[in-house]
Formats: C-alpha cells, sequence, structure tokens
C-alpha cells in the first residue's frame, strides 16, 4: 500500500521557498573566492529582492487577510500561518545578510573603501558634510510634521525617511508656514506634551551616501546619518530630542492582473478597489531606536510589531549596488567575460542569408546578442521585407531595436509591435517609447485583456526571388539589449515554414485578425500549453510503465503550479527520471520516498541570472527539446502568451541539450534541493562550474570559426540572398 | 548571343470564403513546380448562417460585420501585394446563396471593399471539394478500389461526393448543416441526452437518403472533411495531425459522448473555440457518426483539405480543369446517358473527335481550354433526348440536361452544355428560342461556336461505325481542311459534313473539307 503524504505535505510553501532562493543568492556573497565587490553587488541584490517580495508577496498575503482569510495555499498554509513563518524565515535572513555586510565592510576598509559613522568623523569632514546638506539636501527634502496618521507623507514603495522627536514652540509655523494652527483641543495625535514628530523623507533622486574626504581613499556616509546629525538646520529654535532614520515598504500599486501577486487576489477586485493599495507592509529601524519612536511610527502606519525589523546596520542594502559598481577597483570585479561573436557572422553580414543557411541557437550571455539586433536593423532597412511583428515585454532603454522598428515604419513597412504593459515598474518607460512608435506609424497593440503577453517573438516576413520567407527569432529572454549581457537566454534564429506557419497564427490570433487557429509545431498558453505538458509527461509514463527509458529534464526560473507537481510526482513514480535545473521558487519535494524517489533539483545561483527556459523529453529516444518563455507557474500556463518552441534543427537541439546537461551537473555554484526543503551544496571530485564552461565553449567555437582565423581572406561581397 | 534568364517569382494567391458561420482566408504561395504551401489561414466569426437560415435574409448589422472582416482581410492583402483579380477568388456558400437579400448583401461588400463575390452553387462546390481532395485520394490508391464517400458536414448544407472504383458517380449536397440544425433546435442550448435523441431524429432522414445509393456488398470507405473532425482527430491522437488521419468510428462515438456532457462554455476552455462552434461541434460530429453508422464502416478517415484548397489548386492553373477533373466529369455524364439507354459509342466518339477538334482550330474559335469540356459533355449528351421521341430529340436533350445534376458543372455551365446539344442539328440559333435569349452576348457565340463544332464531329461518324481515330484541322485558303489519315470509305461521312456545315461556314465564314490523303506541306 502506498504511504504517501497527505495533501497538505506535498508541496514546499512557495513563499518559503522564494526566501531560500534568496538565502541561495546571498550564499554568493559570502563565497571567499568570489571578487569583493561582486560579493557586495549579490548582498544588495538580496536587498532588492526582499524589498519586492515585501511589497508583492507579502502585501498580496495581507491583502488575502483581509478579503479571503481561509483561502490556503498550495502547501495548506493560511494567510495567517504563512506571514508567521514569512517573518521568522526573514529575521533569520536579515541578521545573515547585515552580518554579512559587516564582514564585506571590514574587508573594503582594507580596500579604501571606508563606511563611516557620523561619531567616526573629523572636525574638516564634518565641516565638508556640513556644506554639502546645505548645498544639496536641505533644498531637496523637505520636513513634514506629523500629528496624526493622516499627515504621514504617502512614500510609494519602498522608501527612506528621518523622523524627528522635537521639543519647541511653534513648530507648525516652521514646517508648514502660512498654514494655521489646528485646534488641539481634542486632537489624539501621538504626541500632545509638548513633544513633536517631523518626518524628513528621502526622495528617490537624492543618493545614498555622501562622500567625505579621506587620506586612503574613499569615505562614505549613509545619507540618512547626515541628515539626522544636522537635523536641527530643519527646525531653527528646535530642540531635536531624538533622530531615527527608517524604512517603509509599501503594498505595490498593483493591478490584479500584474504578475506576482494574481495568484493571491484572484476574485478580489472589488476589495482591490475599496482599499488603498499603499498600505505599509514593512517598516524598518536600526535596531537601537528607542521604543517611542518605533511607536509612533508604527501607530501612524497602522502596523506592530509584527511588520517592524530591527536591524542592526544602515538601512536599505540596494544602497550597496554603486559601490559595487564604483569606476576602477578591477581586482575586486570577475574577471570580465565579453559576449562571443558568433561563429560564421559578424555584424554587417547578410543575416538573412546566416539564418536561411541553417538554424541558429544563441546562447546568450556567452553568445553575442547582436545578431537578433542585427536581425531586426537589416529588416528595418531591406527593401525585400514587408513586414515586421514582435512582442515587447521590458526593453532596455534606450534601445537599438526600437529605433530599428521606428525606422521600418518611416519606411514604410508594414510594422506591428505587441507591446505588454503591465511589466511592473517599468509602464512609464514602456509608455514613451510606445508613443513614439505610433507617431511613426507603428501598429501598437496593447496586450490582450485579461492576458500579459510573455512569449518573446520577432517575425520578419521577407519576399525573396524564391518565394515569401519568414524569418523568426523566437527566445526566453525579453527583447533588452542590457539584460541580455547580464541574463542566460537562448535565442533559436530560423525560417523554419512549419514555425513560421504557427507564429503567423499566433500573431493573426493576438492582433485580433483571426481567432485562434490549430497549431502545427508550437504550443501556446493559455491555449493548450499545460496539456501539452501533460501530454508529453505522460508519454515518459507511459514509457517507464512499459520498463522503457524515460526522463524528463528541465531548467526554468520556477515551479509553482500544483497540477504540473502533481503530473511529476505520478512520472516519478512511474519510474521515470526527472531532473530540474530551478533558479528560483519550487514548491515540489524532490526525493520523498513514494512520493519522487526519482526526482532531482537543483539550483544555480552565479555570476549571470539563470534566465533561460529549456524543457527535454526523452520521448522514446526522439529526445524532444523545446525552449520556452514559460516557467511551471500558474500564471504562465493559464494566464499569459507564452510559446512552446522545439528546437528541430539537430544541431540547434544537441547545443541547447548541452547547455542543459552543463548546468544540471554544476557542483561549484548549484545547490541541490533536499526533501525537507533545505539547500545542500554540489561538490564533486571534478569541478565542474557551469557558468564558466559555457563561456569558455562559446570562446572555443568563436576561435574554431575558419571565418575568423586570420588566414583566410574572405572578400565580402553583396549577397545576393533572396 | 545574351541569355535573359528571368526568375520567376511565386506566385502569391488567395481564396476568402464567406460561410455560414465565419468568413476565412487562405494565402498560398505556388512555387515553380507548383506546390502550394499556406502562408496564412484567417478566420473570422460571422452570423451570415444564423441570419439566413433564421430570418431568411442578412441583418444590416452582420453586412457591416462581413464589410469589417473583408477590409481587415484586404489589408493582409495588399501586404502581400495581391491585388489582380487573377489572383484572388471570394465566394459565398450556402447562408448567402440562401439569404433573400443576397443581391444587396453582394453589392454593398462590392461598394465597401472592391470584393465581387462570386455565390458558389452546388456544382461549382462539389468540383472544387474534388480538386481539394484530389491529392489525397492519388496519395492513397486504396481510395480508388470499392466505394468512397468524401463527406464535408458545413454550416448551412452537408456535401457527399461519391466515387465508385475512383469514378465519380454521384454528388450532392443536403440540407442538412450542424448550424441549421442547432438553430432549428434553439430552444435547447444543452446537449443532453434528451437533446441528442432529438438531433438523431432530425439527422436520420437525411443520412438514410445519403447513403441509399450506396451498393451493400461492396466495400465503403468514409474520408470526412470540416474542422471539427479535425479537432476530433487532434483531441483523439494527443499530437498535430498529418493531412490525413484515421480512427475508428467507436473513438468517435466516445469522443461525441463525451462532450455532449460539457456545456458549450466547458467547450470553449477545453478545446479552443468560439461560442458558435461549440454549440455546432455536437451536431457536426453526429451527422458525421451516423453517416459512418449507416455505411457500416468501423474506421472513419479524416482529410485536412477543403474547399480553399480546391479554389488555390484551381487558379493555379488557370481556372482551368485539371488533371482528371476531366474525365469525373465525363464519367458522371456517360452515367447519365446510361440512364438514358443513349449509343455509349457513338456518342464517346462524337465527345472524342469534338475535342481533337476543338484543340487543332483553337487559332479559329480563339476559345479558353476550359470550354473544352462543355462541348465534350454536349457531345456525349447530344443524343439522350431520344428516350423520350425522335421528333425533335435535341429539344429533349436540351431540357434532360438543363434539369440533370452533373458532377462540377454548376447551372450557368449546364445550361450552355444543353444549348450546345440543342443546336447540333436543325435550327440554328435564334434570339427567341429558350434558354438561348437569357445568354448574354459572349456566350451566345460560345454556343454557336461550340454546336457548330459538334455538328463537324457527329457528321464524322455518320455511319455510327468510329471509323476515324484521330483527325488533323487546319486552315488553308478560305476552307478548313479535316484530314483523317488511314481511314477509308468516308462517303456517307462527307456527304453528312456537307449538310452539316451550315452552322460552321455561319459562325466561322468557312467551309469544311475532308481529306484521306497525307497532306504535303
Amino acid at each position: 500500500m502506498h504511504n504517501y503524504p497527505e495533501p497538505g505535505d506535498r508541496f514546499f510553501n512557495r513563499e518559503l521557498s522564494w526566501l531560500e532562493f534568496n538565502q541561495r543568492v546571498l550564499g554568493e556573497a559570502n563565497r571567499q573566492e568570489t571578487p569583493l565587490l561582486e560579493r557586495l553587488k549579490f548582498l544588495a541584490i538580496t536587498g532588492s529582492n526582499l524589498d519586492e517580495f515585501f511589497m508583492v508577496r507579502v502585501g498580496g498575503l495581507m491583502m488575502q487577510l483581509l478579503g479571503k482569510p481561509n483561502t490556503a495555499g498550495i502547501a495548506g498554509l493560511l494567510p495567517r500561518e504563512q506571514l508567521t513563518l514569512i517573518r521568522q524565515r526573514a529575521l533569520t535572513m536579515v541578521s545573515d545578510q547585515y552580518r554579512t555586510l559587516e564582514q564585506l565592510l571590514a574587508k573594503l576598509d582594507k580596500t579604501g573603501i571606508h563606511r563611516l559613522r557620523i561619531d567616526e568623523l573629523n572636525e574638516s569632514q564634518l565641516a565638508h558634510l556640513q556644506w554639502q546638506f546645505h548645498e544639496t539636501l536641505i533644498a531637496t527634502c523637505s520636513a513634514i510634521a506629523v500629528r496624526d496618521i493622516n499627515d504621514f507623507p504617502s512614500m510609494i514603495g519602498a522608501r527612506l525617511g528621518v523622523c524627528f522627536r522635537l521639543r519647541g514652540e511653534d513648530l507648525e509655523a516652521i514646517v508648514n508656514p502660512g498654514k494655521k494652527n489646528k485646534s488641539n483641543g481634542s486632537s489624539n495625535g501621538p504626541a500632545d506634551d509638548g513633544e513633536r514628530f517631523v518626518v524628513v523623507p528621502i526622495g528617490r533622486l537624492v543618493n545614498r551616501m555622501m562622500s567625505v574626504p579621506m587620506a586612503d581613499g574613499v569615505g562614505l556616509v549613509m545619507t540618512e546619518e547626515v541628515i539626522a546629525h544636522f537635523g536641527d538646520h530643519f527646525f531653527p529654535g528646535q530642540t531635536v530630542l531624538e533622530a531615527l532614520p527608517f524604512r517603509t515598504s509599501r503594498n505595490a500599486d498593483v493591478d490584479v492582473d500584474v504578475e506576482g501577486a494574481a495568484d493571491l487576489l484572484d476574485g478580489m477586485q472589488q476589495l482591490l478597489q475599496s482599499r488603498n493599495m499603499g498600505d505599509c507592509v514593512r517598516l524598518e529601524v536600526d535596531d537601537n531606536a528607542s521604543d517611542s519612536m518605533v511607536e509612533f511610527l508604527q501607530s501612524c502606519l497602522e502596523i506592530g510589531d509584527e511588520e517592524t525589523y530591527r536591524v542592526h546596520g544602515p538601512l536599505d542594502l540596494t544602497a550597496w549596488f554603486r559601490v559595487a559598481s564604483m569606476q576602477g577597483f578591477r581586482e575586486h570585479k570577475f574577471e570580465p567575460w565579453p559576449p562571443q561573436p558568433v561563429p560564421g557572422y559578424q555584424t554587417g553580414d547578410d543575416i538573412f542569408a546566416f539564418i536561411a543557411a541553417q538554424d541558429r541557437v544563441l546562447v546568450h550571455p556567452y553568445d553575442s546578442y547582436n545578431p537578433v539586433v542585427d536581425l531586426i536593423k537589416a529588416a528595418a532597412v531591406d527593401p525585400k521585407v514587408i513586414s515586421i511583428k514582435q512582442t515587447l515585454y521590458r526593453t532596455s532603454n534606450p534601445s537599438e531595436i526600437v529605433d530599428a522598428l521606428q525606422v521600418a515604419a518611416d519606411a514604410g513597412k508594414h510594422v506591428t509591435v505587441i507591446l505588454e504593459l503591465k511589466a511592473r515598474f517599468d509602464e512609464r518607460r514602456n509608455i514613451d517609447w510606445a508613443r513614439k512608435l505610433e507617431r511613426s506609424g507603428v501598429d501598437v497593440i496593447y496586450g490582450v485583456r485579461g492576458l500579459k503577453i510573455h512569449a518573446k517573438i520577432c517575425m520578419i516576413v521577407r519576399r525573396e526571388s524564391t518565394g515569401v520567407f519568414r524569418y523568426l527569432h523566437l527566445g526566453t529572454g525579453n527583447y533588452n539589449e542590457s539584460t541580455a549581457k547580464l541574463y542566460t537566454d537562448i535565442s533559436l534564429l530560423t525560417r523554419n515554414e512549419k514555425i513560421g506557419n504557427d507564429v503567423v497564427n499566433l500573431f493573426n490570433a493576438i492582433t485580433g485578425l483571426s481567432v485562434p487557429q490549430p497549431m502545427h509545431v508550437l504550443t501556446a498558453a493559455p491555449l493548450n500549453l499545460r496539456e501539452r505538458f501533460y501530454q508529453l509527461i505522460d508519454v515518459e509514463m507511459v514509457s517507464a510503465s512499459k520498463g522503457r527509458k524515460a526522463a524528463i529534464r528541465a531548467k526554468f526560473n520556477s515551479l509553482a503550479d500544483e497540477g504540473m507537481i502533481e503530473r511529476l510526482y505520478s512520472a516519478s513514480q512511474a519510474g521515470v527520471k526527472i531532473e530540474l535545473n530551478v533558479r528560483g521558487i519550487c514548491c515540489l519535494k524532490p526525493g520523498v520516498p513514494g512520493l519522487s524517489d526519482n526526482i532531482r533539483v537543483v539550483s544555480v545561483v552565479d555570476r549571470f541570472l539563470e534566465h533561460m527556459r529549456i524543457y527535454h523529453f526523452l520521448h522514446g529516444g526522439d529526445n524532444l527539446t523545446f525552449i520556452s518563455s514559460a516557467d511551471w507557474m500558474t500564471r504562465n500556463l493559464d494566464r499569459r502568451v507564452e510559446l512552446l518552441v522545439p528546437v528541430l534543427d539537430p544541431a540547434c537541439a544537441r547545443r541547447v541539450n548541452d547547455v542543459l546537461g552543463t548546468g544540471l551537473n554544476d557542483n561549484q555554484h548549484a545547490n541541490q534541493l533536499q526533501p525537507d526543503g533545505s539547500w545542500k551544496t554540489i561538490s564533486g571530485k571534478l569541478p565542474l562550474h557551469s557558468q564558466r564552461l559555457l563561456y569558455e565553449q562559446a570562446c572555443n567555437l568563436n576561435k574554431l570559426d575558419p571565418t575568423r582565423s586570420g588566414i583566410a581572406l574572405s572578400p565580402r561581397r553583396r549577397t545576393a540572398s533572396g | 548571343m545574351n541569355e535573359i534568364v528571368e526568375t520567376v517569382q511565386p506566385r502569391l494567391v488567395a481564396v476568402i470564403d464567406v460561410g455560414a458561420t465565419s468568413i476565412r482566408m487562405m494565402i498560398g504561395q505556388v512555387g515553380a513546380d507548383g506546390d502550394i504551401s499556406h502562408l496564412e489561414v484567417l478566420s473570422q466569426p460571422v452570423a451570415l448562417g444564423r441570419d439566413s437560415f433564421v430570418h431568411g435574409e442578412i441583418r444590416r448589422a452582420t453586412i457591416e460585420d462581413c464589410v469589417h472582416v473583408l477590409n481587415i482581410y484586404k489589408n493582409k492583402l495588399s501586404l502581400y501585394g495581391i491585388t489582380s483579380e487573377s489572383d484572388l477568388r471570394v465566394v459565398a456558400t450556402s447562408a448567402v446563396r440562401e439569404a433573400s437579400n443576397r443581391l444587396a448583401f453582394l453589392d454593398r461588400i462590392l461598394i465597401a471593399t472592391g470584393f465581387d463575390i462570386e455565390p458558389f452553387d452546388e456544382s461549382r462546390l462539389h468540383r472544387v471539394t474534388y480538386l481539394g481532395v484530389k491529392p489525397i485520394l492519388d496519395d492513397h490508391p486504396h481510395f480508388l478500389g470499392g466505394q468512397t464517400i468524401v463527406c464535408e458536414v458545413g454550416g448551412g448544407s452537408t456535401e457527399t461526393l461519391f466515387l465508385n472504383d475512383g469514378q465519380i458517380t454521384n454528388a450532392q449536397t443536403w440540407r442538412l448543416g450542424a448550424l441549421r440544425l442547432t438553430l432549428s433546435l434553439d430552444s435547447v442550448d444543452s446537449l443532453a441526452a434528451r437533446t441528442r435523441h432529438l438531433l438523431e431524429s432530425r439527422i436520420s432522414p437525411t443520412v438514410n437518403q445519403i447513403v441509399a445509393s450506396i451498393n451493400p456488398d461492396k466495400p465503403r470507405q468514409l474520408i470526412t472533411m470540416g474542422s471539427e473532425m479535425r479537432l476530433v482527430a487532434r483531441a483523439v491522437l494527443a499530437r498535430s495531425v498529418e493531412k490525413l488521419e484515421t480512427i475508428d468510428v467507436s473513438l468517435l462515438s466516445q469522443f461525441i459522448r463525451e462532450i455532449m456532457k460539457l456545456s458549450p462554455d466547458q467547450l470553449v476552455t477545453r478545446y479552443q473555440l468560439s461560442i458558435q462552434e461549440s454549440k455546432t461541434l455536437g451536431p457536426a460530429l453526429l451527422i458525421n457518426q451516423m453517416i459512418a453508422k449507416r455505411l457500416e464502416v468501423d474506421q472513419i478517415h479524416i482529410a485536412e483539405v477543403n474547399m480553399r484548397d480546391g479554389l488555390i489548386l484551381e487558379m493555379t492553373t488557370g481556372g482551368s480543369w485539371v488533371g482528371n477533373t476531366v474525365e469525373q466529369v465525363a464519367g458522371n455524364a456517360i452515367a447519365l446517358g446510361r440512364r438514358f439507354d443513349f449509343d455509349e459509342r457513338h456518342a464517346v466518339q462524337v465527345a472524342k473527335l469534338a475535342s481533337q477538334l476543338f484543340r487543332s482550330t483553337v487559332a479559329l474559335h480563339r476559345l479558353p481550354e476550359q470550354w473544352e469540356i462543355v462541348l465534350q459533355v454536349a457531345a456525349l449528351l447530344h443524343e439522350i433526348g431520344l428516350a423520350i421521341n425522335e421528333r425533335s430529340y435535341h429539344k429533349h436533350s436540351a431540357y434532360i440536361i438543363s434539369n440533370s445534376t452533373l458532377f462540377g458543372i454548376g447551372a450557368r455551365e449546364l445550361l450552355l452544355i444543353s444549348l450546345v446539344a440543342r443546336y447540333h442539328r436543325r435550327a440554328l440559333p435564334q434570339l427567341g428560342h429558350e434558354g438561348y435569349n437569357l445568354l448574354n452576348q459572349n456566350e451566345r457565340v460560345v454556343v454557336s461556336k461550340l454546336a457548330a463544332l459538334l455538328r463537324i464531329a457527329k457528321a464524322l461518324d455518320a455511319g455510327r461505325n468510329q471509323l476515324i481515330n484521330e483527325l488533323k484541322a487546319f486552315l488553308r485558303g478560305n476552307s478548313l481542311i479535316v484530314e483523317v489519315p488511314g481511314a477509308t470509305d468516308l462517303a456517307l461521312e462527307e456527304l453528312e459534313m456537307r449538310r452539316q456545315q451550315d452552322l460552321f461556314e455561319y459562325v466561322f465564314g468557312r467551309n469544311v473539307e475532308l481529306t484521306h490523303a497525307v497532306e504535303l506541306e
């Protein structure tokens, strides 16, 4: 008889799993052999990640607590229970972060980068800061008297401020000249005993650190400490009793559709409409803060101790991004791994001929992203090109791709851009250049109602002498030239006719030109991607149950969909060997006897952000290999337009499979998920550092490229392709 | 000498099909080798069938919906540079054909979009359907033995082609369509068992008629077309489907049982259908299944082709009859002749000679090759009126032809055939003659020219002994010389030709001379 775990015990909680991912990033910050400034950057990433986690996920759970308090997640935990566990886990993580920061600061000190506290400064340094305070801060920061919660500044997102407790007369007239005193007869203001509270929010544009002259290197002082120290300059004639830097994180101002919290907020539209989304979800203060100040802030923010984090060190770890990316200090940064030119192609070559010759797979950021940009740029000016259609999700600014699309439209080509405006935090940027494209005559389509367009596709229709061909780029990453240097992604360049037909159908459906037509080689969400994955898993199950080889290998960002996990459990029980390389969230419990004995889950966290999605199914020896824009998350399978693209060319499929295998075999920057939810480092006799290996492979491919040997001269003629 | 090699750009063609539930467009590319590949397939739902079948006319709002869709398609066509009339066909089927305001509809579309929609009659539909399915028949020779039934259930009607040993013996359109059926049960929107019973009782009488002409002793195969059956193939086989798939009828039955338990909404989400499609899926499959059961076949073949494929094929061959479509039409005409106990050998011989004459006198008659089939069918059937009475039998022939159904021959072509047959003897065409007065000038010229050739061809088998195997015809001076090498004793034929060449002289201004000898050039 089977003795499977109960439903409530079959999954890891999604939030806790995400926190473990952040802990693995923190692990990189603690890695001794990693250059110092890179370690600092990893630490800043954990800070930035945690901010977003609080604003979106914790914020979502807090909303759920109000609207649907009895709805459990897939691990069976109610919102209240999840929030309690998250706090426990986050407290440990925060203390790890600050211990790490302390160690890194000590090392930075030796390199000549000194973080200084106010009380460590000499007189001339203090005078310098005072000058800077008057020059820059006093004009850009304003003080707001806070009598009750209604006065508290809104401070959207994650923001820093300094709270002052003052004693003195006529305070109102000082901070709000011209405004009459409110009647204080019935005021229940937080302090009514002659003491007043004033908040100085620190704007986003204010530098987080101020430098002071040092004999040996750079001295850095946190800006909030400077403001706290010179705060009495805001309030002449007042006595500053206490000054406390603090940081608030607000529930992100999100739509129900927006990624992240959509699963939590499903069906809560009314509640969302009636409530202010900007509720505070976290308050961070120094661990030396006085209880009275903390209580005042808590009452203004309508939160309690459960949302308050006392940290041992300067607030806001994202401040260290700037230090990590300071000019110079090369010995404390990673040795550069520049993207390698793609064999057989260099900018200026006929990109259409390059793709027409055979399908091409590019592995970014090891392989250069230039061919992708070049394709769109070439299409813009090529007289044979009839139309360009492409999705844009998060793009860089400025973007050569967007510029090329504009050039194409100016040249009279039919250009359609399917733009996703809901990419969080990028909306402003998107709207600006979308208007620019529209002015050039680009047909800009702002998504599909209810669905986020996450598939990354570009189709160029070109009429050549032998027929109409569709040149396609299908990728796992966004059309963003900046992140293409930092994220690992796969690009497929092809003019395969079958794929072209399906892409045409998909574009016609998205742009409302046609009802969706059946697809033949591609699979799209939300049409039938889930079913297709189920079928592919089922085929492996059948093979395994008949004693044949059956295996699934995949690499993606997150695994949180209940149906998909259950299917994988069934496959494991049928004897299918399953190896997953999951960067972030993984709710599947691997290696649990009777449940998931045959499933192994690893995670690679390294200098480049792992972002590619690759799926491989043995399929009776067919070795079906796919790339995709989709993770195995419910939102990808049900609520977004995603694509699963088979890599049909055998050479391309081999390369993609190699990349997949290399990641799964990493034993330097990989951790393996344990049945209890912990992650253990993997070690091996022969070290395998997957990102280094992939970089070296790209270099080797490039070296072997005969067109770059330097011996063979290759005259460049105008090619007659097309 | 400089040789200029011109690269022939592949031709882009498009077909728009204005159907009962949707307007579909297919853009195809014809390669140098004649291969056709699909570049785009678009489909937009419209309520033409609902309007036409329920209210008898197309509502104003629906007309404007059609204008909107067609304008979207027009933009797409201009993107590909498809602007020439010869590269585009826009056709409409039963929903438009049956609407009382079809002319207003066609005019409005022409004004608003520039598209001149061609309303398809049944025979045209049969012809292009056959053209569409023909490549599959050619690739799978087993369909050419025994009885093969090709069936497409549409929104407004069901179309059937019967092939007997590869020869089309019957082509019919039945007023039984998935949408028509659904609308007739409009008050019932769930497909529970009771509704299924109701549906079956409505479908059954037509299915009985459909299978009536089947020979129960000969093996039978059923090929089905249509998006609903392809959906079944995809769902049952759980993979992308090939041009031709085969499934067990039991699987189809099981699939129908399963989907009939689902609400339209469930069907929409499970199979990505439109609401309209979700309502017609069950009835369409049920019709197919009932035909399969009545034919007593265990398997059902599902072909991924449709009328649009046939239309594109027809366009790429310049609108002429393709391959053995001519044979199929001729075969069908012979089958009709046999029902009237005609002199088959004489008819076939006259048809053969008429064709040879047609081909060797192109310079004289200047008619496009598609008219050859009209001449041929008229030649095959010119005497069937003898079954009624020898007196004025040419008029009886014309009457029988114009009231028959011939595979692949549209109503207008049928009228022309009947007139060519009528004028194979006796009176020359006159405007007062019934039928002839319906023709425009071009058509009148065509009838006269073809009838003139038919008279000569008939004269050449005056002895009804099929002496002439082949002929050559060429112009010399003011005469058309018909040379029949090797033939002897053609006195009767020569005599008859002199009697029958009045129409020829009247139309072409030349006389005809028969010679036996080999002419030296």
